[in-house]
């Protein structure tokens, strides 16, 4: 078995570690990156979120060996970027943390929905989050900080 | 900041954003260990004997027999067992703590290990009652042979999980004699206090330190300390850190769940009003008591909600079946309770031919009035403005008016409900003497000392403010860095909607002590102790008298439509107006206001959980169903001013008024939709579907 | 244990031929079926074939009469392409969660082999051809030849789900009903795929799957012909027969997330509905 390279974070790693290994724990404890965090393990609640290419996906379903040659972003990463503190404030300005601990998965959601549709309506911006479980908020103070990142960071997206 | 309610950003948003906060399952320690439970599978056996395989170097096995003091959890009853040892009486029920230096050995000896059981007959249905409790106001027996008709219905309501999204756990830490743990908890003094009892160490051999938690809903109120004494044993033995994180499925099999109930209602009627009603709530605790006696005793006390029902005949049983015991959840027995007499008032309003909103209406608390427990409603009651400004903001009476129509398949729903603040009673004076400590240092910076735990409603935030605001200083010379046993006094757990108003209630003292005292660049400490205020008057035994320092009130307004092919109902809106006396914060009160109603009223229409024998049906996130972003509708939240004299800046409980009317609101306005009575929630299709075959026919 | 990355087709073909593998493509069913516990790799007891990323499998192509959609497309990708038809765009818009269709396939919804399957109730609907293919031969098998029961295919080990063929068709109509456990990221308790084409009134084809009430997606080819070449009218008229003729074919079962009796009552429900539409 070749070794499993991909670029983390913006810069090309390779890893010598079992294929099937879930993304998720290859994140956490072999590169101490735990902004993901693991809530299910099964790909309902997207506390596990990471970016593959831009697109949000649950890293606690991935094989390592399905992001072989491809970019992985986490929150880490992602976070000092200028989308980010757009989202930050959005976040912060509406009140959509509470506990935290689905929220680098939300931000994840956010960005890779914004990507994607970089003006969404309500019905959207639902449908965007709706992989991402957060028992605190009910979720109106993430839609609405959703809408105020589209809004403040026009043209980022 | 003029107003203290004028919002924040909240201090710990940006670590939580950014993914930098540490959660316990974020600790990664040299030589690591880890460690799982070994689990009964029966509901109910004897243990015949455990064959533990030869043990591969570093692997190590603890059960009953390595406890060195007592063999229970420390709660309020003390019939809960840290290992099992001699019978298991529930699915999942710990036998034996593994542990291993790696995830891989430690499965292999998990999977190794034999327990040989010998199973007994379990006990499923409400039989052996472990608490009964009862009190009466008033002349109940005289009204019900006095009355005009007599009105009966029993309402049920399902078991709801957590579902917090950080499954629970600990990492524990040895170190000169102590042993440290660090979890995701609500109540750092809970766990020492277990420690203290199952260990029987001195006060000094344990430390406990609250990580970031992530979510908690009362799910980390009690259970947790059976885990940390589980942990201890080891990490005291083998002086490792050892690191028990639970997975999904483990958490949702074994933590605590919200009781499932069954609530028989009779009322008195003489001259279109209610003159009494007899009440019997029968909680299912499960296999041991820990709390069900206090979630019983908070159902009961919400026996007339918003309402004044001048004769009440209040009884209740906890029992005990051998299922996984159920504990605390937001709300506390008050949501099994609101749900019975909202949709009571609501039925018997119909039964009458009276329109159920006046006639709900015409029973409304007012100020003065005698609670349930012939206790004092000494302040003031704001219900009317409010029940007036939330039907103006749904448009309540158009819609519920239009909705009468057959075939729109739409509903509209209103639940007003109350919600003590506090521990019951004298349970503050009497049980917790809770005790803050403010801390100057020579920087004139002033350190919070309290054990209450931010779990996501923003303590942290709100606390800070109460003393910056105190003090007038400015935010960031306020320190308050997560509770460790060691350097903060008990201010009591992180429970009953207390932290606002009585935890921040002392530190505002405190802050006054301070602010008098006041000496720049001296480092001192300054301590309030909680006071029960003297007009309160609470006896334990009968239930009589002022159960609660204050209540909150709220009044909540859902709007359905139901499919009537595939009868799924979709929340179209949600409108609540909430008086918490002052908000300290008024973004993150919108925020408990949210978070709460969302449960609420999935509680009521979307979220189940049940057993089989008793292992549970729903064993994860894919099973047991919470709302998306798609499920949940657009909310209009108000809060009023009705400052409480003793809460900081006026402030009362707020945690779980917002939970506490979702279900009956969401379950009248499903009733109107498709026109069948609802008695029993969750509201599921399946329940709609047999609704409307049952009658159909 | 091996684990193969293949770089092409005919790499992955030539691992697959040697014997039994599996075949995982985004993984997302496989490693929640398989997964260990927390920092372990899955329990995967054969080889493994990784074939997400194989190029050769990343295509979407109009052929003559139809459209060939890649076996690793990833579900993101066909919601958002507009040859694909709309009927199968609304129903992946129901496809698990944004997280999931980004590495989620058709050939992995098919090997799968799930009675709540969404994709499959409309793949079903569509006629579609599933092409498998192996070292030695293509074969091109009506997705009800694949799939037999619950995680059950006629898949041969050295075969892998080459691409999926959609049959050109348009019709005057077509429905999507998922009826989940709640309104997004759910499992089916009933998911239902209507499609009619109609003539001067005339039903020319109609095309009626249901998901999560049988051992597979349920099609009845019998019940849909009977009915072609009907006036619409008189198809609306026997709505109440038809679907008691379903209800007596489909065996919908009780489980954590719902029941027989809602099943069987949805079924009969959405299929009156989508019937009565013709009126």
């Amino acid at each position: 078995m070749k070794a499993i390279e991909f670029t983390l974070n913006d810069e090309l790693v390779t890893v010598d570690l079992q294929p099937h290994m879930r993304l998720l724990d290859v994140l956490r404890e072999h590169f101490l990156l735990t902004g993901p965090k693991e809530g299910c393990g099964e790909g309902e609640c997207g506390a596990c979120a990471v970016l593959l290419d831009g697109h949000i996906v649950n890293s606690c379903l991935l094989p390592l060996a399905n992001v072989h040659k491809r970019h992985v972003t986490t929150i880490e990463h992602f976070s000092r970027s200028k989308r980010y503190q757009v989202i930050e404030e959005a976040m912060i300005y509406e009140g959509g943390v509470q506990c935290g601990i689905c929220t680098p998965g939300m931000v994840i959601a956010i960005e890779s929905l914004l990507n994607k549709d970089p003006n969404p309506s309500d019905a959207a911006i639902r449908i965007g989050l709706s992989g991402n479980l957060c028992r605190c908020t009910g979720y109106n103070m993430i839609v609405k900080a959703v809408k105020r990142a589209a809004s403040k960071g026009e043209g980022l997206w | 900041m003029k107003n203290i309610s004028d919002s924040i950003p909240k201090v710990d948003a940006h670590e939580k954003l950014s993914g930098s906060a540490k959660y316990v399952s974020d600790y990664m320690l040299e030589d690591m260990h880890y460690a799982k439970t070994v689990r009964s599978p029966h509901a109910k056996a004897k243990i015949k004997a455990i064959h533990i395989p030869t043990l591969k170097p570093g692997v190590h096995v603890f059960g009953a027999k390595d406890i060195p003091a007592k063999n229970h959890v420390n709660m309020i009853f003390d019939d809960w067992p840290v290992f099992a040892e001699e019978t298991v009486n529930h699915v999942g029920e710990p036998v034996l703590l593994v542990v291993a230096p790696d995830r891989k050995l430690l499965k292999e000896t998990v999977d190794a290990i034999q327990v040989e059981y010998d199973p007994l007959t379990p006990e499923f249905s409400l039989k052996a009652f472990a608490v009964h409790k009862a009190f009466k106001k008033g002349d109940a027996e005289k009204a019900f042979s006095e009355a005009d008709e007599i009105i009966e219905e029993t309402y049920e309501t399902g078991y709801q999980e957590q579902a917090y999204i950080e499954p629970q756990g600990f990492i524990g830490t040895y170190e000169d004699g102590k042993t440290t743990l660090i979890g995701s908890i609500q109540c750092p003094y809970y766990v020492k206090n277990a420690l203290l009892v199952t260990l029987g160490c001195a006060e000094n051999e344990v430390q406990v330190i609250q990580a970031e938690v992530g979510g908690a809903f009362g799910g980390k109120e009690e259970f947790p300390s059976l885990m940390a004494c589980q942990l201890a044993i080891a990490v005291r033995t083998l002086k490792k850190p050892i690191k028990m994180i639970y997975e999904r499925e483990e958490d949702m099999a074994v933590t605590t769940k919200r009781h499932p109930s069954k609530t028989r209602m009779r009322a008195a009627i003489k001259d279109g009003r209610v003159q009494a009603i007899e009440a019997h709530v029968s909680l299912d605790a499960g296999a041991y008591t820990g709390l069900s006696g206090v979630v019983l005793s908070r159902a009961m006390l919400a026996v007339s909600s918003a309402y004044t029902i001048p004769n009440l005949d209040v009884s209740g049983h906890a029992y005990i079946t051998n299922t996984v015991p159920n504990g605390a959840f937001r709300g506390f027995g008050a949501p099994q309770m609101i749900f019975a007499i909202e949709m009571f008032m609501h039925h018997i309003g119909k039964a009458l031919g009276d329109d159920p909103y006046h006639f709900r209406r015409k029973h409304l608390v007012k100020q003065g009035d005698l609670t349930a427990t012939a206790g004092i409603y000494r302040d003031p009651i704001l219900m009317d403005k409010m029940i007036d400004k939330a039907t103006a903001m749904a448009d309540y009476h158009k819609k519920v008016h239009a909705y009468n129509a057959p075939d729109v398949y739409r509903g509209i729903g209103m639940s007003w409900f109350l919600h003590g603040c506090g521990f019951t009673g004298s349970g503050e004076a009497e049980h917790i003497k809770s005790k803050v400590r403010l801390r100057k240092d020579e920087a004139n910076r002033v350190h919070i000392l309290v054990a209450a735990v931010d779990m996501g409603q923003g303590a942290k935030t709100t606390l800070r403010k109460v003393v910056a605001h105190v003090l007038k200083l400015p935010l960031d010379q306020v320190i308050f860095d997560n509770p460790d046993t060691d350097r903060v006094p008990d201010s009591g757990p992180t429970v009953a909607s207390r932290t606002a108003m009585i935890v921040g209630g002392l530190l505002a003292r405190a802050a006054e002590k301070l602010k008098t005292s006041w000496e720049d660049g001296v480092a001192y400490t300054v301590e309030e102790q909680y006071k029960q205020p003297d007009y309160i008057k609470w006896d334990e035994d009968t239930m009589q008298g002022d159960a609660y320092p204050a209540y909150s009130w709220g009044v909540n307004i859902v709007e359905v439509a139901v499919d009537p092919v595939t009868y799924q109902v979709d929340v179209i809106g949600i409108w609540s107006v909430y008086d918490v006396g002052k908000a300290l914060d008024e973004r993150i009160i919108m925020g408990q206001a949210d978070g709460g109603q969302a449960q609420g009223v999935a509680y009521g229409y979307l979220e189940v959980m049940a057993h089989k024998q008793g292992v549970l049906q729903h064993k994860n996130m894919t099973d047991y169903i919470i709302p998306t972003s798609v499920d949940m509708a657009p909310t209009e939240n108000v809060v009023i001013d009705n400052p409480y004299a003793f809460g900081p800046y006026g402030a009362k409980g707020a945690g779980e008024l917002s939970l506490v009317g979702g279900a009956p609101a969401v379950a009248q306005a499903i009733e109107q939709a498709i026109g069948k009575k609802i008695c029993k929630i969750p509201a599921t299709p399946e329940h709609i579907e047999e609704l409307m075959r049952r009658e159909s026919h | 244990m091996r684990h193969i990355i293949p770089e092409t087709l005919e790499e992955a073909l030539h691992v697959i031929a040697q014997g039994p593998t599996i075949k995982l493509a985004g993984g997302t069913d496989i490693m929640v079926k398989h997964r260990a516990s927390q920092g372990l790799a899955a329990k995967l007891r054969q080889d493994v074939v990784y074939l997400l990323n194989v190029p050769d499998l990343h295509y979407i192509r109009k052929e003559d009469n139809g459209l060939r959609i890649g076996g690793m497309v990833p579900i993101e990708t066909l919601l958002h392409h507009d040859d694909v038809p709309k009927i199968l765009r609304d129903t992946l818009l129901d496809f698990a969660s944004p997280g999931l269709r980004y590495v989620a396939t058709l050939a992995g919804n098919i090997a799968n082999a799930s009675p709540a399957g969404d994709a499959l109730v409309t793949l079903y609907a569509l006629d579609a051809l599933v092409r498998l293919k192996s070292l030695e031969r293509t074969r091109d098998v009506p997705i009800e030849a694949v799939i037999v029961g619950p995680s059950q295919t006629t898949i041969q080990d050295d075969e892998l789900i080459e691409s999926v063929f959609l049959p050109d068709a348009s019709f005057t109509h077509t429905e999507w009903r998922k009826v989940g456990t709640r309104r997004a990221d759910a499992i089916s308790k009933v998911a239902f795929t209507g499609c009619v084409t109609l003539d001067n009134d005339i039903v020319q084809d109609i095309r009626l799957a249901f998901g999560a009430v049988f051992k597979t997606v349920y099609r009845n080819r019998s019940l849909e012909k009977a009915l072609i070449g009907q006036h619409r009218h008189d198809v609306v008229k026997q709505s109440d027969a038809l679907c008691e003729k379903y209800l007596e074919n489909i065996a919908p079962i009780d489980d954590q997330r719902s029941n027989a009796s809602y099943r069987n009552t949805v079924t009969k429900n959405l299929l009156k509905a989508f019937i009565e539409k013709l009126s």
